[in-house]
């Protein structure tokens, strides 16, 4: 999967990516279909960042980090014709959330099949799921110009902002006064809070505010989180009704895919080429020093790692304003979450649900009641990893039977709460440990997991840090609170994909808009630099 | 025959008598109605023992809006001198003073670069709260703003936005939603002083320092406050009473008529609007319009038949979170421990004589923020703190007459101790949650325990029962970014004005929200007088 020439030779490239993340590797793509030569430099020996899937024992495909897709952005998949290059999603059916009693909530893509099943548990809540639906649409929509859009400064007085903030203005006016309250309240609550003011069954509003902590170091409780709520609700609109969806082969087709499309009009993608620094001459950048000492040049450089990756160790500190060293410093990243992937000898039974079911072809969400994450929360708050931790699963083998060998499975557990600074810090004990909670706590649901595991491979931050560079293991690249966000992603003046090293552009989820899977910050980095040269 | 006024007013706290003033100063016949036996409200005292009093919900007042009180001199007169906010913890009582410099120089003790930041925060504090001032001076701006005035405010808002300069329009916008936990740990890192400040950010709030919009409440307490203040804006010589009792002259004085033992039952309204106030005596008022101070929930849905109202608005005041969390604890002393003394009083650093910060100051335990954070825990479950952060304020040492001759009152302000609970009921807690207080007490001011003679513990629910506070708020409504400007009480009611016609809300629970006093009060008289002149 890559192009290379002779080491060491020198071609002249218009732009130099650093990292093939699915950011860089959409920036690279973009740029080079507007007939850019395009270098891109991925320290690993595969590309994809944390969309990537790899035979991490014989036989048994994992996605190893990001195991889900749905806000990847539309317009990319079309520009990018990703499908021909192999993009094909395949969408999670439903989400079962056992119940401590051995019942079970569930919710299916087929909406009158959804409501029907809340009516077992909560007439009111069935009729009050429609208008919450419609309203969740409504404000993704609301939203969803401001993803495409490239935050304007609010501070500066310049022609181009100026118009920004008036269109900003104008659009939050044309949503009409109740919308934008509502937008307004999304913005700012604690997912539960939101969720109360509809929903009356517990399992529902934890498992709908679960999605309001992913990524974050935040409780369902905590104000902002029903930002991050909408942030997530944000891949089920554009005409098709889509729910999170599976990608065939894992994340890291995702990422081939775009490579794919990106070496098409002629990109160049070479592994193993770690960059140690930006070069800069006259405070410009005109090229990157890779770890071998190797120099590749070029006018433009971009650097797909987080900010503070970007900003405090590939360039030199004293290159930039102190402004935005202080913002950087400020920018948090405190991961906490956490993925335990399993290979399979069989199923997991679940007693709520026994035997093997359409439900094994959706998620699994260990998500009881709103006390049952908010204490995950409270244990993560001191420096522990939760002792009965929330999860999200799939079974990839399920969807797309090459991801394990005949009969047998593999198992995706997205694990919540995993703080990067646990007291004492990461050791190899820690790791087991948690790796144990997680599988016990499962076990609870599913009695035969522990017999049926194979190989188990657990992943702490301090492990996603180290694998794919995303610093403190945040899965976002920085957190998803308001205050940074926008303008203020990952500072402020510095939010739309220029830094002020002229020829050095950020495109990574450390801008906007943020994290997910969604290629919309390398999209508009590419715009900003094809219009700045 | 029934009387008849132009505007019935009901409450009698400060904005309540504001709102009169302003009315009858501009030629309107006002009746304020009280529904208790005195005037004020939270503001009154009361007599918890025999020859003990106090006004256990208003330590201090809080900003007074310029406009309101502009020319009351006999206010300016009784302002005691500077509060201080002094941090009990291992190490030693930390004073937070006006003085920056003093302040920087007790905070060497426990971090030389804390010392260092401490002036730069105390400016951007003045910074971002007198922005908040001005943002409090008027109606809340509404991003559909239509008529030329409200542009003109918002104009008027973007100038004040831009000369904060480019570096605090940043830090404006980041402290807006940000944790108080964040927020200080980007100037900070001593933990008792971060406790201290943190433990002021949450007071009244059912939120740990963790939590979102923290660090915009710790901002809100500090609107109106002067340079370098921390914790505490205003308190009189002569107690909370005495600005009751100088509003309540300004208004007799222009013709308002005040009456007590009035309690407004409900609000008859015909063709959509207010036509007047029935008494639970029987009387019906009638009346053009009607200002409430009451909190919103009380207002809207408990004086008006829900068939006039839209059932959104019903919904949306359903909604509004009040979640007190706070438990006063009035204490009878019959003298003050040593200990108190050695805390209050402290060496400045320019001085060799001993300045007493003074008893007038408050102490507060809350020795860490990860303190304060473990015991906002507890109330997510419907609990009360184990370990609760504690606030001690000595009225007497401020205001004459509280206590017998050589005693005192105290007053412990308790968090966490929420007024849903999982589990029992207040009855049987109020005890339990006094002793684990006053044992915090006296870890922290050996002897003090001793020398309480008598006490009162209001509860949430005795907060509410006893003040009409709604689930024992004092906010009236949690200080939450949701629950601010023009979502305040709930949307669009904003602009001091219901869909009901002629009816105005006011107080705490409206914008500009708790401690800024007199301001909502204007606003909804200027609301009223332009509704009633166009009508006319």
């Amino acid at each position: 999967m890559r192009s290379s020439p002779a080491p060491g030779a020198q071609r002249t490239h218009d732009a130099i990516v650093v990292g093939a993340g699915h950011n860089g590797l959409v920036a690279a793509a973009y740029l080079a279909r507007a007939g850019r030569r395009v270098l891109v430099l991925e320290r690993r020996p595969v590309i994809g960042g944390a969309a990537v899937s790899e035979q991490v024992f014989p036989g048994f495909t994992f996605s190893v980090f990001s195991y889900v897709v749905s806000l990847l952005r539309p317009e990319i998949i079309r520009d990018l014709e990703l499908p021909r290059h192999g993009l094909q999603i395949l969408p999670l059916e439903s989400t079962i959330v056992p119940l401590p009693n051995g019942d079970y909530l569930g919710s299916w893509g087929d909406a009158d099949l959804t409501r029907r099943e809340l009516c077992r548990h909560s007439a009111r809540d069935a009729e009050a799921s429609v208008a919450y639906g419609r309203l969740m649409v409504q404000m993704a929509q609301a939203v969803k110009p401001l993803l495409g859009m490239m935050p304007p400064d609010p501070t500066s007085l310049r022609p181009g902002d100026l118009k920004g903030l008036l269109k900003l203005g104008r659009h939050l006016r044309s949503l009409g006064r109740e919308q934008f309250h509502a937008l307004y309240k999304l913005l700012t609550m604690s997912s539960a809070d939101y969720l109360e003011e509809w929903f009356e069954f517990e399992p529902l509003k934890a498992t709908k505010s679960a999605s309001g902590i992913i990524g974050t170091f935040m409780g369902p409780r905590s104000p902002g989180s029903a930002y991050v709520l909408l942030h997530h609700y944000m891949g089920e609109i554009d005409g098709a009704f889509r729910a999170w969806g599976f990608c065939k082969g894992g994340n890291g087709t995702i990422s081939q895919a775009i490579a794919r499309a990106a070496l098409e009009k002629g990109a160049e993608i070479r592994t193993e080429a770690p960059v140690r620094q930006v070069l800069l001459e006259r405070g410009r950048a005109v090229g990157v020093v890779l770890g071998s000492g190797e120099e590749c040049r070029a006018p433009v450089i971009v650097s797909g790692l987080d900010a503070r990756r970007t900003y405090l160790e590939l360039v030199d500190r004293r290159a930039l304003p102190d402004e935005l060293l202080e913002q950087v410093q400020r920018f948090r990243f405190r991961g906490s979450s956490g993925k335990v992937n399993l290979a399979l000898s069989e199923l997991p039974d679940f007693t709520c649900l026994p035997g093997v079911g359409a439900h094994h072809r959706g998620a699994i969400s260990i998500s009881p009641s709103l006390d049952y994450l908010e204490r995950a929360y409270d244990d993560a708050k001191y420096g522990s990893f939760s002792k009965r931790p929330y999860m999200d699963i799939i079974f990839p083998s399920v969807i797309d039977p090459n991801m394990a060998p005949p009969g047998r499975h593999v198992a995706s557990i997205f694990v919540q709460y995993c703080p990067y600074a646990i007291e004492g810090g990461w050791t190899d004990a820690r790791r087991e440990a948690f790796g144990d909670t997680v599988i016990d706590t499962l076990s609870e649901y599913a009695p035969n997991l522990k017999s049926a595991i194979l190989h188990a491979q657990v992943l702490t931050p301090a492990d996603i840090e180290r694998t794919v560079g995303l610093s403190e293991g945040n899965i976002f690249q920085g957190e998803l609170a308001l205050q940074q966000l926008f303008f203020l992603r990952p500072a402020a003046r510095w939010s739309s994909y220029r830094t002020p090293i002229p020829g050095y552009y950020q495109c990574g989820s450390s801008t906007h808009p943020g994290g997910g899977v969604m290629g919309a910050a390398g999209r508009l980095a590419a715009q900003r630099i094809l219009s700045d040269t | 025959m029934s009387r008849s006024f132009d505007v019935v007013v009901l409450g009698s706290e400060p904005d309540a008598l504001v709102a009169a003033t302003g009315l009858a100063t501009s030629g309107v016949r006002v009746l304020l109605l009280e529904p208790g036996p005195d005037l004020g409200g939270i503001y009154r005292e009361i007599e918890f023992a025999p020859g003990w009093r106090a006004a256990p919900l208003v330590p201090d007042l809080g900003y007074l809006d310029p406009q309101a009180f502009r020319g009351m001199a006999e206010i300016h007169a009784s302002v005691a001198a500077d509060p201080t906010v002094i941090a009990l913890g291992e190490g030693g009582p930390l004073a937070l003073q006006r003085s920056a410099v003093e302040t920087a120089a007790a905070l060497r003790r426990l971090s030389a670069r804390d010392a260092e930041r401490w002036p730069k925060f105390v400016q951007q504090l003045a910074s971002l709260a007198g922005f908040l001032a001005t943002l409090f001076r008027d109606a809340a701006p509404r991003v559909d703003a239509r008529a030329i005035d409200e542009f003109l405010t918002l104009l008027r808002l973007g100038r004040q936005y831009r000369s904060l300069g480019r570096r605090g329009m940043v830090e404006l916008l980041r402290a807006l939603p940000i944790s108080a936990a964040d927020w200080l740990d980007d100037f900070f890192e001593s933990e008792p002083l971060k406790g201290a400040l943190a433990a002021l950010a949450v007071t009244d709030l059912c939120q740990g320092p963790m939590s979102g919009g923290t660090a915009l409440a710790f901002l809100h307490r500090h609107v109106g406050a002067a340079p370098g203040v921390i914790g505490e804006r205003l308190r009189l010589k002569a107690g909370p009473g005495a600005l009751i009792d100088a509003l309540a002259r300004r208004a007799r004085a222009a013709g308002v008529a005040i009456e007590t033992q009035g309690a407004v039952v409900e609000l008859s309204v015909r063709d959509g609007r207010i036509e007047s106030a029935a008494l639970s005596s029987g009387e019906a008022i009638a009346c053009r319009a009607v200002i409430s101070a009451l909190d919103p929930y009380q207002s809207l849905l408990g004086l008006i038949d829900p068939v006039h109202l839209d059932p959104v608005l019903i919904e949306a005041v359903r909604n509004i979170r009040f979640r007190g969390v706070t438990t006063k604890i009035l204490l009878a002393l019959d003298a003050l421990p040593d200990s108190v003394a050695a805390a209050t009083t402290t060496t400045t650093a320019t001085t060799t004589a001993t300045a007493s910060a003074g008893a007038a100051g408050t102490m507060l335990i809350a020795p860490s923020m990860r303190y304060v954070e473990r015991a906002f825990d507890a109330t997510k479950y419907g609990c009360c703190s184990s370990e609760p952060f504690v606030m001690i304020h000595l009225p007497s040492a401020v205001h004459a007459g509280l206590a017998p001759p050589g005693k005192h009152v105290a007053v412990l302000h308790v968090q966490y101790t929420p007024y849903r609970l999982r589990e029992g009921e207040w009855g049987e807690l109020r005890d339990t949650v006094a002793e684990r207080a006053l044992r915090v007490v006296e870890a922290h001011l050996p002897g003090f325990t001793s020398q309480v003679r008598e006490r009162m513990v209001l509860s949430p629910v005795d907060l509410e029962s006893r003040f009409g506070l709604r689930e024992g708020a004092v906010s009236r409504g949690e200080l939450a970014l949701d629950q601010l400007l023009f979502m305040r009480p709930v949307p669009d009611l904003a602009g001091h004005a219901a869909p009901v016609a002629g009816l105005h809300l006011c107080g705490a629970g409206t914008h500009p929200g708790p401690g800024i006093v007199g301001a909502s009060g204007r606003m909804a008289a200027r609301a009223a007088l332009k509704e009633l002149r166009a009508r006319a």
